[in-house]
């Protein structure tokens, strides 16, 4: 099923709208442009994700030294700090653990949502 | 499964909306240099630069528990939806975190008296209309004389159910100076919590030295624990308090097994040194002491912890709690579906009924149950 979330422009970039769709709600995030739609549905403990932070993680650059990455593409569970890929929806740490992802794309000037 | 299960919260964290708040509660003396203090504490708790501990997530509180205006905690409408409402909590156990150990213990007992003062105005007055608030009277165990003061000026309180003391003390709990604290909590039927608490400085201390990251720090609340339970059964205090309960708040639940194993394996060697026991030290633990579920470990096989819980002998033990408005909140629902079925409702709501004296739900009873504590 298709589901119009907005208007494109309703959406800027950095912005994002939890739909009322599914048993949890749908997150539909604009991240520079990107399009990138999540169950509000933590597969950790349940916690509405879609509320959390978005931010950047860090990877180890050998012993004691680390960089900052993927700025603006980690969503973080707003309970217990998960870090979820907004892309794949993947966890940061355990990549087994992920949030449902929807296919989503503009349709004259609407943001569609497949669920 | 909310719906059918009563459930009693023993970590609840509420704050007051502003410094102003708990300043109103202080004598004059105090206000200058605590005021200063308080706005630290504020400070911390939003988030906007000063923190002087390790960086918690979101300054300490879950996100979405953020109010408007104010630190996560302060606002009992939100409390109420979150809690209440939307977790399914029956009952809550208020324990304020505004008095973490300082320098001075003059201050912290200050401290603690505008705390217990401000908390049955606010949480257990006017915010408690449903009744489903009970709280902590705070104390500064490092002052007894003042500690005792409080417990006999909030005992007879309905809305005071237990007494409330920081890990963070200047000694093991066991020692004689703070006798009188437990005795007059026992003498009372209230009993005794400790609680975690973040502090900078020498509370950071881990028997190795100072933990490097807040992930190092967070595993280790349970050392906090382990001298003050030795302390207090070798010592005697449950021996010669045996009304007396203790209960370790958010310091994890199955540590406690292998370490009564520890205990009592000793004292067939040590037995002589401390004749007051006339019994393995488990037994006194086992009747006297209950742990918090809060964070609740989580073993890849659930059946683990199961082990854990039933070579505890842990029935009478156990007590549910979430830690709202933390950010390492368990929510109920996932956190008591991994307890043992034959166990989940004397965890999540009897034991903490029994404890604490409510009545009993089920109206066989309609009298508090305390002080007739499990015996």
């Amino acid at each position: 099923m298709a589901i119009r979330a907005c208007r494109l422009e309703e959406l800027p970039p950095g912005s994002r709208k939890i739909l009322p769709a599914g048993r949890f709600g749908i997150g539909v995030f604009n991240r520079d442009g990107d399009l990138f739609a999540l169950a509000n549905y933590c597969p950790h403990d349940g916690a509405p994700v879609c509320l959390g932070a978005i931010t950047g993680t860090t990877e180890s650059t050998g012993s004691y030294n680390a960089t900052w990455l993927n700025d603006g593409g980690i969503l973080r569970c707003p309970w217990h700090g998960w870090e979820f890929d907004l892309q794949t929806g993947k966890s940061v740490v355990s990549p087994t653990k992920v949030v449902r992802t929807y296919p989503v794309h503009v349709e004259n000037g609407w943001i569609v949502v497949e669920d | 499964m909310n719906d059918i299960l009563p459930i009693i919260d023993c970590d609840v964290h509420p704050a007051p909306k502003s410094p102003t708040e708990l300043l109103d509660y202080l004598p004059d003396r105090y206000q200058g240099k605590l005021a200063e203090m308080l706005k630290g504490w504020f400070r911390m708790n939003r988030g906007t630069g000063v923190f002087t501990g390790f960086g918690a997530l979101a300054t300490g509180m879950r996100r979405d528990a953020m109010p408007e205006m104010g630190p996560g905690g302060s606002d009992p409408a939100l409390m109420e939806q979150q809690l209440l409402k939307d977790a399914g909590v029956t009952y809550a156990i208020l324990i304020p975190l505004t008095v973490t150990g300082m320098a001075n213990p003059e201050h912290e007992a200050a401290m603690c008296a505008a705390t217990n003062a401000w908390l049955a105005d606010k949480w257990l007055g006017e915010y408690n209309k449903h009744g489903r608030y009970r709280g902590s009277i705070m104390v500064c165990p490092d002052v007894p004389e003042a500690a005792v003061e409080e417990i006999e000026r909030w005992a007879k309180h309905d809305g005071f159910v237990q007494v409330m003391i920081p890990p963070m003390a200047r000694s093991a709990y066991g020692l004689p100076q703070y006798f009188p604290i437990f005795e007059a909590a026992a003498r009372h039927g209230l009993p005794v919590g400790i609680h975690i608490n973040r502090t900078p400085g020498m509370s950071l201390l881990s028997p190795v030295g100072f933990v490097s990251y807040y992930f190092e720090f967070h595993p280790q609340y349970t050392l906090y624990y382990f001298p003050h339970v030795a302390s207090l059964v070798l010592s005697g205090v449950f021996a010669r308090l045996p009304d007396l309960r203790f209960v370790l708040v958010e310091g994890g639940v199955s540590w406690l097994t292998p370490y009564m194993w520890r205990l009592d394996h000793y004292w067939q060697q040590f037995g002589s040194e401390v004749p007051w026991l006339d019994r393995p030290p488990s037994d006194y633990i086992r009747k006297q002491v209950l742990v918090t579920t809060q964070p609740l470990e989580r073993p890849k096989e659930t059946r683990r912890l199961h082990e854990y819980l039933d070579w505890m002998g842990s029935e009478h033990m156990v007590l549910f709690s979430t830690d709202y408005p933390h950010w390492d909140y368990d929510h109920p629902e996932p956190t008591l579906k991994r307890l043992p079925s034959a166990v989940r409702n004397r965890f999540a709501f009897e034991n903490a009924a029994h404890l604490y004296g409510f009545a009993d739900l089920s109206g066989s009873s309609a009298s508090p149950l305390r002080p007739a504590v499990v015996s």
